[in-house]
């Protein structure tokens, strides 16, 4: 295992796949609201916030949607779609993950929370050693590839070929891994394990010791996932990067 | 829930108890552990209807007992405090899903294309956490979903520092046994 041990950053694909759907897993705002107010943590303001966190975090999240709904209809638009997500399961009303591994201890501005008892133009501060980014959203990527890519019947495939990539850059054959990786993206250009495949090129680019490429692809990461659970590893990646 | 403070304490509990005054701190604790005690009584086996409830009753305690809680200790208080709320609402591992030959339940968990759809995903990470024994999955799950280090997990359960890696090494093992089993392709390698 490497990393910090986990089985969500060093076990099989199934494994992490597994646990994170374990640890994306939040309460509803209507749970989160009723605790609040049983705790007398004024109901109001955290329903407030729990709208406002419902939709920025959408806006984070989907951008494709999202993007849509405010040209066609501003705030209101996304409320709505960021109701209907929250309908479909897809959004949850904290905007804090508490008790994850988290890469610094610096201080990170945080969306107010349905959790949050403060007003809906706050933004709470919370110190990010009980913070983690939004988790990754295999549902939506999943129903994405059932739109646009290859028939799902492939994804035991693809494990498999992601987890020959993963044994190779641990065997130090980044010339190997990176060869593999290239056929999966050939063969699955729109996967739902699109996030697997891109944090394993970075690990092979820089087993590699190809500094440049590994930054280019770590960058590409970060903006087309910026709220995996695979940033913090190709965040340091990156920094790693850095003579 | 009729489980009084004394009854719900554990000795790592007890031990973060102190004469600190402040409840200002419980609004800080809820916003940052309210979710993660949720999803850490879900993935002890809480069913999904009692969960609210005994989180609310996990941060009652916590409300009860802030003033002696010392500083720092929140959430150590918080996650002890939830293992022994979640001792007896815990839903019982249907005996047949634990076994580690494919052939006990068929193809019950044999569809690998399940796990991108969460939902999905959570119930047979549920099942899997059902089938480890009960200090084996405390651990793990601290662990490897809340993301605690092994000397954390000791402090909130008052265990040895020995005691909670060999459970998390068991519990990894049994898991990783089940995933590689019960997924079949998707769970090997890594």
């Amino acid at each position: 295992m490497r990393g910090d041990g986990s089985l969500r950053t060093s076990g099989s694909t199934a494994e992490r796949l597994l646990l994170g759907a374990g640890s994306a897993e939040r309460p509803e705002a209507e749970s989160v609201n009723r605790t609040a107010a049983a705790l007398g943590l004024a109901p109001r303001a955290l329903v407030a916030g729990g709208i406002v966190a419902l939709v920025l975090r959408y806006l984070r999240w989907t951008s494709r949607w999202a993007r849509a709904a405010v040209g066609v209809g501003g705030l209101g638009a996304v409320a709505l779609a960021a109701y209907a997500m929250a309908a479909r399961g897809g959004v949850t009303s904290s905007a804090v993950a508490p008790s994850a591994r988290a890469p610094t201890r610096t201080e990170t501005p945080m969306l107010p929370s349905a959790g949050a008892p403060v007003g809906a133009d706050t933004i709470a501060h919370v110190s990010t050693d009980t913070v983690r980014p939004a988790a990754p959203h295999p549902v939506a990527a999943a129903r994405a590839t059932a739109r646009a890519g290859p028939a799902p019947d492939t994804l035991g495939e693809q494990t498999q070929r992601l987890d020959r990539a993963r044994a190779a850059v641990e065997a130090g054959d980044a010339a190997g891994a990176l060869a593999t990786l290239d056929e999966f993206d050939r063969r699955y250009p729109s996967t739902a394990l699109g996030e697997e495949s891109s944090t394993l090129r970075v690990e092979a680019l820089v087993r590699r010791g190809d500094r440049e490429a590994a930054g280019h692809a770590a960058r590409q990461f970060l903006k087309r996932y910026p709220a995996s659970v695979h940033a913090v590893r190709v965040t340091e990646l990156l920094r790693s990067l850095s003579p | 829930m009729g489980i009084t403070l004394d009854e719900t304490l554990g000795p790592a509990a007890h031990a973060c108890l102190g004469s600190t005054p402040e409840t200002a701190r419980l609004r800080a604790a809820f916003v940052d552990y309210h979710a993660g005690i949720w999803r850490f009584l879900r993935r002890l086996g809480v069913p999904e209807d009692a969960a609210d409830d005994a989180a609310q009753h996990v941060f009652l305690i916590a409300l009860q007992a802030l003033p002696r809680i010392v500083e720092g200790c929140e959430r150590a208080f918080l996650y002890s405090t939830a293992v022994r709320v979640a001792h007896g609402l815990r839903r019982k591992a249907p005996r047949e899903l634990c076994g580690l030959a494919p052939e006990d339940t068929g193809t019950a968990f044999s569809n690998p294309e399940e796990l991108t759809d969460q939902k999905r995903a959570r119930e047979i990470l549920d099942a899997f956490l059902q089938c480890l024994d009960v200090d084996a999955r405390t651990v793990f799950v601290l662990f490897e979903i809340e993301g605690f280090t092994v000397p954390e997990i000791a402090s909130v359960l008052g265990l040895p520092l020995g005691t909670a890696a060999s459970r998390l090494r068991r519990g990894r093992e049994h898991f990783q046994s089940l995933v590689h089993t019960r997924l079949g392709r998707a769970g090997r390698g890594g």
